[in-house]
């Protein structure tokens, strides 16, 4: 299995010299596994992703792809119509996402990525697409060597975190999400008052599922990649946002006896030099319990050789 | 009018190493009137650097007021909006004008890119500011002391997009971002007597203003028919047919690297000076600043 990072910046993508060396590009991940090809989330990171695909140089020669969406929220998607491989007869795309009673996967993705938002729906491109819809806490294969497994993220409208693994490494793809204490997220908006707020038993009881199923996705796992958009007093200002910070993390990739934890999903005004000291400060404490840390940047590249 | 750009891209934002200086937000351009009123064109994602900014002046306090004119309602010309931090702040005031068939077009068009599934907006209603949704107007009309006139652009096959004159104080500036010019009258237009086709006919809205800001997404070598934009060269015929004195290229391809349109201004520079043309020539950068 080899991770690659396209891009790893939260809610909008960002330019200018302050982003260099981390990024500017929305959420997406490349993994790899063989002949297997899987994108993570199609943020404006899928279309540098796509236009290395399409070269004449390309690493990979398969042209079916497997693209998973966390949630349709436009950094996860907004990339999507600019993914080159679409535009070739030859591609065969499986897009996943949550199934949702009130519209299916295809027409969220085709109402965001059409008239009068984009020139050319996304679904009238060359390319074969079709829709695969998953629930909370399954697992299926999609090579006879690739297993994937769902479980609910507690964000706005509900997200779903990813569980790629395979013999040759397992990864746990953990965005967006907020902690799994004060606030339970559902489709129905959570208010943005500040008043305290006491969880019924109902609620309490779907935030341990959560919580227990997001531990599932990490449990072993050479890599997390997880959602720390916040810094803990940020956190403490926005906990309605449906973000958590390094320590949130931590604590839950160290339960899980991850190795390695990756820090993803940058607000989009934290500078290089910024996320170099957060890096640097949670280093230290995620080594405390025997656990490699990184912050994402857009070109790192993951294998069980390369991060050892 | 003092012009400011804060997205100079076209599609879709295209940040990294190669895109540094020339920047890789999309379209956004602020002007500020020397009655001191604020205009903004579009509101790529370039309106949250721009957003940021305003967050220090009034619009910190609740007290700001934006006129914003969007040329049409493509993702590269509308996304920033919901993410800038003063469309949050109650007491803001945001006058929008837009391509729509009515006002409640244009609001619906916005709730929808805020619903819950595509955002944690959820609603407007959840926006503290007030939006003042327009429908763009046929006539001229007037937001503080700028006159602000409108014309329809094709912009591929059955797409209009809006190009707006700006004028203060005898000054004026043309902002035309995305146009792919028909030869033939009829062709991608089902209202004709609507909208300007051909170059030609661009020369009458553009004539003798001080700035033209305009598409500049194609050169000779990689236009693309019907993809709703020109080549550079059109930009330059234009500009001169029309007596522009300042030429701003805009609206650059994502993939057009700064090295790329250090080369293509170049090319278009020498052109101009071999023929001893008076038209001047730039490349709009992010934080690139014009005095009118
Ligand atoms: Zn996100
Ligand atoms: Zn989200
Ligand atoms: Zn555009």
């Amino acid at each position: 299995m080899q991770v690659r990072i396209w891009g790893c910046r939260g809610s909008y993508p960002v330019s200018g010299a302050d982003f260099v060396r981390y990024g500017g590009n929305t959420s997406c991940i490349e993994v790899q596994v063989n002949d297997t090809l899987i994108v993570l989330d199609a943020g404006t990171g899928i279309r540098p992703l796509g236009q290395a695909l399409c070269s004449p140089d390309s690493h990979i020669k398969t042209n079916r792809v497997h693209v998973f969406i966390t949630h349709t929220h436009w950094d996860h998607i907004m990339g999507f119509p600019f993914f080159q491989p679409l535009r070739d007869i030859d591609t065969y795309l499986t897009v996943y996402g949550l199934r949702r009673s009130e519209r299916p996967l295809e027409e969220t993705l085709a109402g965001s990525l059409g008239k009068p938002l984009f020139p050319i729906p996304f679904t009238s491109q060359p390319a074969r697409t079709d829709f695969r819809e998953v629930d909370f806490y399954t697992t299926f294969a999609i090579a006879p060597d690739v297993q994937v497994t769902t479980a609910r993220l507690n964000h706005p409208y509900r997200a779903v975190g990813y569980r790629i693994s395979s013999p040759s490494g397992s990864l746990a793809y953990v965005t967006d999400t907020a902690p799994f204490d004060q606030i339970l997220f559902g489709d129905e908006q959570v208010s943005w008052s500040r008043e305290e707020r006491t969880l019924d038993e109902h609620s309490r009881e779907t935030l341990q599922r959560m919580h227990q199923g997001v531990l599932d996705l990490m449990v072993g796992a050479d890599w997390v990649i997880y959602d720390t958009m916040f810094e803990p007093e940020e956190y403490t200002k926005r906990p309605h946002w449906g973000h958590s910070t390094p320590d949130h993390a931590i604590g839950l990739a160290a339960q899980a006896q991850a190795r390695h934890l990756i820090l993803f999903h940058h607000d989009p005004h934290r500078t290089d030099r910024e996320i170099d000291a957060i890096e640097g400060r949670y280093r230290a404490r995620a080594a405390e319990v025997d656990l490699m840390l990184s912050a994402a940047r857009e070109g790192l590249t993951l294998t069980r050789e390369s991060d050892q | 009018m003092r012009v400011r750009f804060w997205g100079v891209r076209g599609s879709i934002a295209s940040p990294g190493p190669k895109t540094l200086r020339y920047g890789g937000n999309t379209s956004c351009v602020a002007v500020e009137s020397d009655a001191g009123d604020l205009i903004v064109l579009d509101a790529g994602s370039g309106f949250c650097p721009l957003g940021d900014a305003l967050m220090k002046g009034s619009f910190g306090k609740g007290q700001g007021n934006m006129t914003l004119l969007l040329s049409h309602t493509h993702l590269d010309h509308i996304i920033g909006f919901p993410f800038a931090p003063p469309v949050h702040i109650r007491g803001n005031h945001f006058t929008i004008y837009g391509p729509a068939a009515s006002r409640e077009g244009l609001e619906e068009l916005h709730e929808g890119l805020v619903a819950p599934a595509y955002s944690p907006v959820y609603t407007l209603d959840n926006i503290g500011s007030t939006l003042d949704f327009r429908r763009i107007p046929d006539e001229p009309f007037v937001a503080g002391g700028v006159q602000i006139t409108a014309q329809r652009f094709p912009h591929g096959v059955g797409v209009f997009s809006w190009g707006f004159k700006l004028t203060e104080r005898g000054r004026s500036l043309i902002y035309v971002p995305d146009v792919e010019y028909q030869y033939r009258h009829g062709v991608v237009s089902n209202e004709p007597t609507e909208s300007i086709h051909s170059l030609d006919e661009a020369v009458a809205f553009v004539r003798d203003a001080d700035l033209l800001i305009h598409d500049a997404y194609f050169t000779l070598h990689d236009y693309v028919p019907g993809w709703g934009h020109c080549r550079t060269q059109h930009a330059v015929t234009l500009a001169e047919a029309g007596n522009i004195k300042h030429l701003i290229l805009f609206h650059h391809a994502p993939d057009r690297s700064d090295e790329e349109i250090d080369a293509l201004i170049a090319d278009h520079r020498d052109d101009l000076y071999h023929r001893g043309a008076p038209l001047r020539l730039d490349a709009a950068y992010e934080g690139m600043t014009i005095q009118l």
